[in-house]
């Protein structure tokens, strides 16, 4: 009895620090029906922050198969939704970088990481405008979370400010108020 | 036995002088997201950049919490007590001077959305006078609790709830064109507090959140306040052609 308890103990232990240390729990990728649906069936929105993508590519593959540049990031934001994220990393280790939007997906791939830094040095480098709302958002994180010390929120909030311009669908921008909204109760 | 049942009855109740102390215990922001749509292009014509008069009546220096009612039922078997008290925000939870944010923020609207450029009093066509007439936000913060005991048994709860709180803003603005005042306004602006999903563990979490929902209902009126001034303007010069800009 003794042994099992310690072995639940020791598996429980471990499972812990595991998940702790390995990816990153602060952002969640999540398609655009899927927000809504979160919003119409009011669940939290504020303290979980969402990074709000096109709507899911079922082709797991697509990544591979295509060289439509923006069909390129949704297949990566596909894989990274199925959790693969190791074969993305396996792609960008492969890619072209000369290609833009491999640069928007070493970003996406970097923030969901937790390096900001280098995430927000390869999405200054994406200069599409397809995705340019996802950039934005991404960059302004990235600030967030390199400005964390920062008592005034004003740096940040104009980050943010550069997203919210940037569209005029009402769920991409309430997402950005509830970003402020975040960073003011933290 | 005594001590417990002293400490209990004691423990759960939240003092002002503890409420105080955490509401001034840390400063926030009043920024906030400008959601008015670019002017896609300005008339040639010049609005200055605000003159303020800054009015900080109703804003005491520091956050004071004053004890309104304060009830206690000691029925030895059965004791329950409630306190309200009424908190008023102070400077100390802004990290900016509000009159400096309160320019900086109607300019940035101005520059944003105003169908009209900028420029200094002196150069412009037009001068805005704009007087921040009080700004104020006060709410209630209540904690209550009871304690029963029983000769094999105890049990006790307590609870504070705070807010929600009413903030204020009274705004006048006078448009001047060549020393005569062309338009004038005053607003008024009330905006609640907005309560945080979040489930609290400790009081000192609740005061803190309080404090930030009081700075954000100020910020929703500065909001508010730069907004309408600039698209008043922005009407009064596409609906007086003769009066507004060449």
């Amino acid at each position: 009895m003794k042994k099992i308890c310690l072995f639940l103990f020791l598996t429980i232990l471990f499972n812990t620090a595991d998940s702790q240390t390995t990816g990153n729990q602060r952002y969640f990728l999540i398609s655009e029906s899927k927000y809504s649906q979160r919003l119409n069936k009011d669940k939290d929105v504020l303290f979980k922050r969402y990074i709000i993508v096109p709507d899911e590519v079922k082709d797991k593959n697509l990544l591979f198969k295509t060289g439509n540049p923006d069909s390129l990031f949704m297949g990566a934001v596909s894989l990274l939704m199925n959790g693969k994220s190791s074969t993305v990393q396996g792609y960008l280790k492969t890619c072209n970088m000369e290609v833009p939007v491999n640069h928007l997906i070493a970003g996406l791939f970097h923030v969901l990481k937790g390096n900001f830094q280098q995430a927000d040095q390869n999405l200054a480098l994406y200069q599409g405008i397809a995705f340019l709302f996802i950039k934005n958002l991404l960059r302004a994180d990235c600030s967030a979370e390199l400005l964390q010390g920062e008592k005034d929120l004003k740096t940040i909030v104009q980050e943010y400010q550069a997203a919210l311009d940037c569209t005029e669908n009402e769920n991409y921008r309430d997402l950005i108020r509830n970003r402020i909204k975040y960073l003011r109760y933290r | 036995m005594l001590l417990f049942f002293a400490s209990a009855l004691f423990a759960g109740c939240t003092s002002t002088a503890r409420i105080s102390k955490i509401m001034n215990s840390g400063s926030y922001s009043l920024g906030y997201l400008h959601d008015q749509p670019v002017a896609v292009s300005k008339k040639t014509g010049k609005v200055s950049y605000p003159l303020l008069s800054f009015n900080a009546q109703g804003l005491p220096d520091t956050t004071v919490v004053i004890k309104v009612k304060n009830v206690v039922v000691p029925l030895l078997v059965v004791n329950w007590w409630k306190s309200e008290n009424k908190c008023i925000q102070g400077l100390t939870m802004y990290n900016e001077a509000p009159e400096n944010f309160f320019v900086s923020a109607l300019t940035e609207e101005m520059e944003r959305s105003g169908d009209f450029s900028l420029a200094e009093a002196d150069s412009a066509d037009y001068q805005l006078h704009v007087n921040v007439d009080s700004i104020s936000t006060v709410g209630p913060y209540s904690s209550s609790g009871a304690f029963v005991f029983l000769l094999f048994a105890y049990s006790y709860s307590y609870a504070d709830v705070a807010g929600p709180a009413l903030s204020t803003l009274h705004v006048s603005y006078q448009l001047k064109k060549g020393g005569m005042q062309v338009l004038a306004n005053q607003l008024e602006f009330e905006q609640f507090t907005q309560q945080i999903n979040r489930r609290y563990n400790n009081n000192k979490n609740l005061q803190n959140d309080y404090a930030i929902s009081m700075v954000e209902a100020a910020s929703f009126n500065i909001k508010k306040a730069a907004d309408q001034m600039v698209a008043e303007i922005n009407n009064f010069l596409m609906e007086n052609p003769e009066t507004g800009f060449k």
